[in-house]
């Protein structure tokens, strides 16, 4: 803001880019990515918003301490946004998503199962109540 | 000698106490052949210099000052009334528990009693008592500033604070949430009582967090004087700075929080409901993504204290500069990695809780190079036994003990046993009462001559301090023992067997408050008969003692040269010399024509 | 002439325009971790139910959601060259500048309300409110459609409190008839500007791309 000023289609020609970054990503939405759609389109994302830091906000003419902000609080977002989802993401399965056996045979009795139910020994980290 | 009027502070003949020369007897230096002149006028100048709160003596102009030394005595009280208030609350919860059956009140009320005194003492005593007040009127003063850098924005952080604290009063008398100030959904979604009330106290109470951390990073950055560099400003001035930067990363997410709470239980939108595809558990990491941190803005400004008072009272360099400042934002971002330990059973996965645990015992680590470089500092000094220094002889044990029960609990295993119990509630409570409100204590006998101009009686310090210690240990002490027996935390009833623990916690928390009455009394009785303040009692080197106690509106009518370290105590006290770069007569002009 | 005035704490402009920039990058990074608690919320409640956010994301409009992304860049773009164009000393072209960028802000708000309002028709409403969710029993939708009325909701009242704020700007520039040295001033409101086209560059993507047609 103090530096003097740039030519007048700076900002335009930037805008123009991020512009066109939105296109190529809203294209890209209609071809089946698949499992790359979410980091694509996010990295689309940070790459607008990089441009959008760098020139729009001038962060290239600002001192360090401003830059290594814009660089710390976009690092923290991530550090939520990642541990929390890694919490999800690592939990065994609920016990209870696993059907419980449907015994036959008599009470005290190893469980016979009918039909294709799973039992206790079917998967490792689900279990459910084998004795009641 | 010109005869002085005005300020009774100066004999006649005395060197001038204005910003110019400290009271050193043995001063360095002599004023050059040209200076004594220009430091004559300047004295001319502080003789009609008065003190900051007699600037101006109408209401207005303290509602509207726009003087960071206003502001800081603004919040000091606030946040005293804060603290009476959650205090209050305390005794009360206590009273309840001298009995295993009802003593006082219902379940329902003490529900509420131990969420309001959390919130309060949290949000509105814990948080704001040093930064806001403390840091407010040092920080500019330590850097050689006049003011910070947006001293509107200071004064609109006083209002932010006084609504949000009416506004949660106000739902506290309009009967009060009783979630436990954690606010846990799906209780906080399905809860009876006026919560929202509270939840926008506190959001509105935020702001005020919010901007008093940018207004201190920025005057950080900003206003130092010339020729101080970030690695010569005083350690009190690095804790605020670590704090601020918490203040502001943290803060806004428990914004977010609060306002999901608020439409959860005001408007049913059902985030965390689990019949709605909700997760209980996603609520606990956000909450805790910003409380974790929230303790770290308690300890930190606290820490700063002690690295002020330990170092003025032992009149001694400090063992490594760079060790405390380093370990301040070592702190203050290792703390952001931690929040997962509140959750260990909660039902988090096993692998975060792992991550978790260790990533917790890494804090401990800056504390511990804190700990041993303030001993380290007070090795071979020349050490005066004062009244903040008791204080920090009782925050030094107090947080080591709390600190290690921490490292405790931040084993998982052990956690599993000790979560939700008095065990927990004794940790935090040696954090911050045995450590934060100590310091504060530490802070307000330590700047108290600098702040109001008036000495208080040393022997009633001293021993109030002593019975504020000894009834915190016997407050807090048992609570470890309850906790390690079994009793849980926010629990009406308890089994008989506990009873005597209980009653021995009940019976410290009066010594405790006696010794804090006492302190109020012997401060206030200061203010209309203790002797007045010299310049730096304690002999210390950081610029706050080279201005006048208490400092005049501008704290500097010439900016200072900076020509040592903070902590200089090699060398006896020598004179703090106007800048040369800086024109004597500009700045004078400057100092006349003021902007509002 | 409207030239800044320099506080007598500061050491000159140079240190109170940095001081300005630095205390609004401050206040925007505190905005971006506002925002973060519903990021994490989104994050967490995709990695939950997969399908039903994409089958929630193909349930809003591409076309409006396209038509927002492309205003606020525009708007972006206009307000930089504002403070460029003041810089200059070209005071007409920025007041209009910074009035069209406001306009571009209320063109968002308009076409916001009305896809709020194509939600409701349908019967979506925050909360997991409406017929869309007895026809659509899945958990996944209620919150996905909750978290998209709390992210895109808080967005929009950003996006008001900027047209409030260009909008004073336009009005300062030219009744102040501001200089050079004042451009800092709609610099800091610029940044409010970008800071509120960047949220939406990522909200764009999490609520109107990543949809079933990938």
């Amino acid at each position: 803001m103090s530096e003097p000023p740039v030519s007048r289609w700076f900002f335009p020609i930037i805008g123009a880019i991020v512009l066109g970054l939105a296109a190529v990503s809203l294209i890209l939405s209609y071809l089946g990515l698949g499992w790359w759609a979410v980091p694509v389109a996010i990295g689309i994302a940070s790459v607008q918003a990089i441009l959008v830091g760098w020139f729009s906000m001038e962060l290239f003419e600002s001192r360090f301490s401003v830059r290594m902000l814009a660089i710390i609080a976009p690092l923290f977002v991530i550090l939520l946004t990642v541990l929390a989802t890694a919490d999800l993401a690592s939990r065994a399965p609920e016990p209870m998503q696993v059907p419980p056996p449907i015994r036959a045979g008599f009470p005290g009795g190893p469980p016979q199962l009918t039909g294709d139910a799973p039992g206790p020994e079917a998967d490792g980290a689900g279990r459910s109540p084998s004795a009641d | 000698m010109k005869k002085r009027r005005g300020n009774p502070d100066i004999e006649p003949g005395a060197p001038s106490t204005f910003g110019a020369v400290a009271t050193g007897t043995e001063g360095d230096r002599a004023a050059g052949p040209g200076r004594g002149a220009e430091l004559a006028d300047l004295r001319e100048v502080a003789v009609h210099a008065k003190p900051y709160y007699a600037d101006e003596t109408t209401i207005w102009s303290w509602l509207s000052t726009t003087d960071h030394k206003r502001i800081g005595i603004i919040f000091f009280v606030m946040t005293s009334v804060a603290l009476l208030i959650g205090g209050v609350l305390a005794m009360v919860l206590r009273l309840e528990h001298l009995t295993p059956d009802p003593t006082v009140m219902s379940a329902a009320t003490y529900n509420q009693v131990f969420t309001l005194h959390g919130v309060i003492m949290v949000w509105f005593f814990l948080i704001p008592s040093i930064p806001a007040a403390f840091g407010n009127f040092f920080v500019p003063i330590m850097l050689g500033a006049q003011d910070v850098a947006f001293p509107r924005l200071n004064l609109a952080t006083v209002y932010f604070y006084l609504v949000g604290l009416i506004v949660t009063v106000v739902g506290l008398v309009a009967g009060g949430a009783d979630t436990g100030w954690t606010f846990y959904p799906p209780y906080s979604s399905q809860t009876f009582t006026t919560l929202v009330p509270i939840l926008i106290g506190v959001f509105i109470l935020g702001w005020s967090t919010i901007l008093t951390g940018i207004n201190l990073i920025v005057t950080i950055h900003t206003l130092r004087a010339k020729g101080m560099k970030l690695m010569q400003m005083p350690l009190f001035v690095w804790a605020m700075y670590g704090v601020s930067v918490i203040q502001v990363v943290a803060t806004p997410v428990l914004g977010m929080v609060l306002l999901i709470i608020s439409l959860d239980h005001g408007l049913d939108w059902g985030f965390f409901d689990p019949a709605r595809g909700g997760d209980l558990i996603l609520f606990q990491h956000l909450f805790w993504f910003y409380s974790h941190p929230a303790v770290y803005i308690m300890i930190l400004p606290a820490m700063g204290v002690i690295s002020e008072v330990v170092l003025a009272l032992s009149h001694k360099n400090p063992l490594s500069y760079k060790a405390i400042a380093y370990s301040t934002f070592g702190i203050a971002f290792a703390g952001f990695l931690t929040w997962g330990h509140h959750m260990f059973v909660s039902g988090m996965s096993t692998f975060d809780a792992g991550v978790f645990g260790v990533l917790s015992m890494f804090v401990g680590i800056f504390s511990a190079i804190k700990v041993f470089t303030w001993v380290g500092s007070m090795y071979k000094g020349s050490i005066s036994l004062r009244t903040p220094l008791v204080y920090v002889f009782a925050f030094l044990f107090l947080f080591v003990f709390g600190g290690m029960t921490g490292i405790a609990v931040a084993a998982t295993s052990l956690d599993v046993h000790w979560h939700d119990t008095y065990f927990i509630v004794a940790h935090f409570h040696f954090i911050m009462v045995g450590a934060s409100l100590t310091a504060w204590f530490a802070a307000i006998h330590y700047w108290w001559p600098k702040m109001t101009g008036r000495m208080y009686s040393e022997a009633w310090g001293i021993a109030a301090s002593i019975l504020v210690f000894l009834g915190f240990i016997a407050t807090f002490f048992p609570q470890f023992l309850l906790g390690n027996g079994g009793m849980p935390r926010r629990y009406y009833y308890y089994p008989d067997h506990f009873q005597a623990l209980h009653v021995m916690s009940t019976a410290g928390t009066w010594v405790l408050a006696l010794g804090m009455t006492i302190a109020l009394i012997y401060l206030i009785f200061s203010l209309f008969y203790g002797a007045r303040a010299p310049m730096n009692p304690w002999g210390a080197r950081t610029l706050e003692w080279a201005v006048p106690s208490p400092p005049t509106r501008h704290n500097f009518e010439v900016t200072p040269l900076i020509e040592q370290d903070p902590y200089d105590y090699s060398n006896p006290l020598r004179e703090v010399r106007p800048n040369p770069l800086y024109d004597p007569e500009l700045e004078r002009h400057r100092s006349t024509e003021r902007s509002p | 002439m409207y030239t800044p005035r320099v506080q007598p704490f500061f050491e000159d402009l140079e240190k109170q325009r940095h001081a300005a920039k630095l205390g609004m990058w401050i206040f925007l990074g505190s905005e971006l971790l506002f925002f973060a608690g519903l990021f994490a919320i989104y994050a967490f409640y995709r990695t939950l139910y997969p399908e039903t956010f994409q089958l929630g994301v193909d349930h809003n409009s591409k076309l409006l959601g396209s038509i927002n992304t492309a205003l606020l860049i525009l708007g972006s773009t206009m307000v930089a060259s504002a403070v460029n164009f003041l810089r200059l000393g070209q005071r007409r072209i920025a007041t209009w500048l910074v009035a069209a960028t406001a306009a571009s802000g209320v063109l968002y708000i308009a076409i916001k309300s009305t896809e709020y309002g194509m939600h409701f028709s349908h019967g979506i409403y925050p909360g997991g409110v409406g017929h869309f969710f007895a026809e659509n029993p899945d958990p996944g939708f209620p919150v996905f459609f909750t978290t998209y009325f709390a992210l895109t909701g808080l967005h929009v009242i950003h996006v008001a409190i900027g047209v409030a704020l260009l909008g004073w700007k336009a009005w300062w520039i030219r009744r102040d008839r501001v200089d050079p040295t004042g451009a800092y001033r709609l610099g800091i409101v610029a940044l409010y500007w970008h800071f509120v086209d960047m949220i939406w560059l990522f909200l764009w993507p999490m609520f109107y791309l990543l949809g079933t047609q990938r």
